[in-house]
């Protein structure tokens, strides 16, 4: 690190140090200097310096112990400001018109709200006569397999929670006649990772449904496939594969980290599996 | 051309204009950053190797998910995040108002954490953002529960966020002996109009002030159930206090 660099590999070399002590500091909450040079081959000089930026610029702070050193709070506000930005609905729909093209048939994007799922996203298939769930609607989370892939992922206590306290009532949906048939189907769905329907609801229609997580590995959505069973699992594609993959893409997007595998079965709840 | 500091700088600076604006395409940057169009380019490429920016689909560069890695790293390495995290949540679903986590830092609060409540566009403070410590419910609770704190600071006039601020060293006493009596601060609209937050103190291990929690919202909402929403917080408190005794 030489005081005058321009911007070019000198300089811009100073970014992928700033960011090696970044990713050393993410790794291990607190370092202190010497941790930090071992971590990312710089000299502890260098390294003073380096860090006395980064703390004038937020994204270093000192530690809770005199010479450690831990990240800033001003991804904090960078974060939370790209959050805002990610808007799930707009970064999903190339991922639903790609499930679509490929299918032929209907696609949902779903949130949770409260104990149900709202469908905030849906490209109609050849199959007109799937008349539930259209563009604002709900259904109860135990219902349909697009919910089912959200309530498999949710906290145990929440899952707990809507055993309780909604799906008391009798009959919960058309394919889990009681809560011990449901807590079964969300044990197969969080062990999969994926909810499959080869008959759900009626009319010899079938679907399969994926959760998508954010980059805390909370489950936010889930997306889903439905058509008729004899031509959603005729063999003509994968259906499992390609709404797997669709879900995969999107939670990538939201900042995901699915390459950690903590996020699709670390977050399964222990009801359900 | 850019020293390091400088260099660091025009980063962090360029990271804040995608923060604030959303995907920018590099004109638009060059001139934010005052920098020649070939340099930034040079930074961009940089930023994007490391996954702090990326490319947006028209071409334009945003911020990129290795900033929100980052923002839940700084919250993992923070005792005081980890300890309230459940509480948090715990209040926004016992309430419905945004629950906030702030701890002092320098001479303001700094906001780490929150649960939204359903109001939140109303609200002023997000995490990464500051307050200064006489405005806003944790603020007025990290400084009733900092002793010497007030007196360090006021040698320098203290920021008039609405009519309603306290600003005067009398009335900034006063409402620090309020606060110890009662247990809590009361924040009646001196950060936004229309919006009230009421806020308790954190405690660390040895005693010292560690943080400090609140309930924010419309001003009617949260003063129109001062005790019941109180009594929420008071309990939290002393929950993430023993969850900070066991590390």
């Amino acid at each position: 690190m030489t005081e005058n660099v321009d911007a070019s590999a000198g300089g811009m070399g100073l970014v992928t140090k700033s960011a090696a002590v970044l990713q050393a500091l993410a790794a291990s909450g607190e370092l202190t200097v010497g941790q930090l040079s071992a971590a990312t081959e710089e000299p502890v000089s260098s390294l003073y310096r380096l860090l006395s930026s980064l703390d004038a610029i937020g994204w270093v702070e000192q530690g809770t112990k005199r010479g450690k050193f831990r990240l800033g709070l001003d991804f904090l506000l960078l974060g939370s400001r790209l959050e805002a930005q990610l808007d799930l609905r707009r970064l999903a729909l190339p991922e639903l018109t790609r499930l679509h093209e490929a299918s032929g048939e209907t696609v949902f994007l779903c949130i949770r709200r409260g104990f149900s799922a709202v469908c905030i996203e849906r490209i109609d298939g050849r199959d007109v006569q799937i008349h539930s769930l259209r563009l604002g609607e709900s259904l109860p989370l135990g219902e349909g397999v697009a919910p089912r892939a959200i309530l498999a992922f949710e906290a145990p206590e929440f899952v707990a929670r809507y055993l309780r306290d909604f799906a008391s009532k009798s009959p919960i949906s058309a394919i889990a006649p009681d809560s011990a048939q449901l807590v079964k189907l969300l044990a197969e769905t969080a062990a999969h990772g994926v909810a499959v329907a080869e008959a759900d609801w009626v009319d010899g229609i079938g679907g399969v449904g994926a959760p998508i997580f954010d980059h805390r590995g909370h489950v936010v959505a889930a997306l889903s496939i439905s058509g008729l069973s004899r031509r959603l699992f005729s063999g003509e594609f994968d259906a499992v594969a390609l709404v797997t993959h669709a879900a995969r893409a999107v939670s990538e997007k939201l900042g995901s980290d699915l390459r950690d595998g903590g996020v699709d079965h670390g977050q399964a709840n222990p009801v359900a599996s | 051309m850019a020293k390091p500091i400088q260099l660091l700088a025009k980063s962090s600076k360029l990271l804040h204009s995608l923060a604030e604006k959303g995907a920018l395409p590099i004109s638009e940057l060059a001139e934010e950053l005052d920098m020649p169009r070939p340099s930034v380019y040079r930074l961009i490429d940089a930023l994007k190797l490391v996954g702090l920016v990326s490319t947006a689909e028209n071409g334009r560069s945003q911020l990129g998910v290795e900033v929100l890695h980052l923002a839940r790293a700084v919250l993992d390495a923070l005792p005081e995040a980890r300890a309230a995290q459940g509480e948090l949540q715990r209040l926004n679903q016992v309430t419905g108002q945004t629950v906030y986590l702030c701890a002092p830092r320098g001479s303001r609060v700094a906001c780490l954490d929150w649960v939204r409540g359903t109001r939140v566009s109303l609200l002023a403070l997000s995490p990464g953002g500051t307050l200064p410590v006489n405005a806003g419910a944790t603020s007025r609770a990290v400084l009733a529960y900092s002793p010497g704190l007030l007196s360090r600071l006021s040698g320098a006039p203290f920021e008039q966020l609405t009519p309603k601020t306290l600003t005067s060293l009398e009335s900034l006493e006063r409402d620090g002996r309020a606060i110890r009596e009662r247990g809590y601060s009361v924040s009646n609209e001196d950060v936004t109009l229309g919006v009230s937050a009421l806020g308790v103190p954190v405690f660390g291990p040895a005693g010292e002030l560690s943080c400090a929690i609140s309930l924010a919202g419309l001003t009617d909402d949260i003063l129109g159930n001062e005790s019941e929403y109180a009594n929420e917080l008071l309990t939290s408190s002393s929950r993430i206090q023993e969850a900070l005794k066991t590390p």
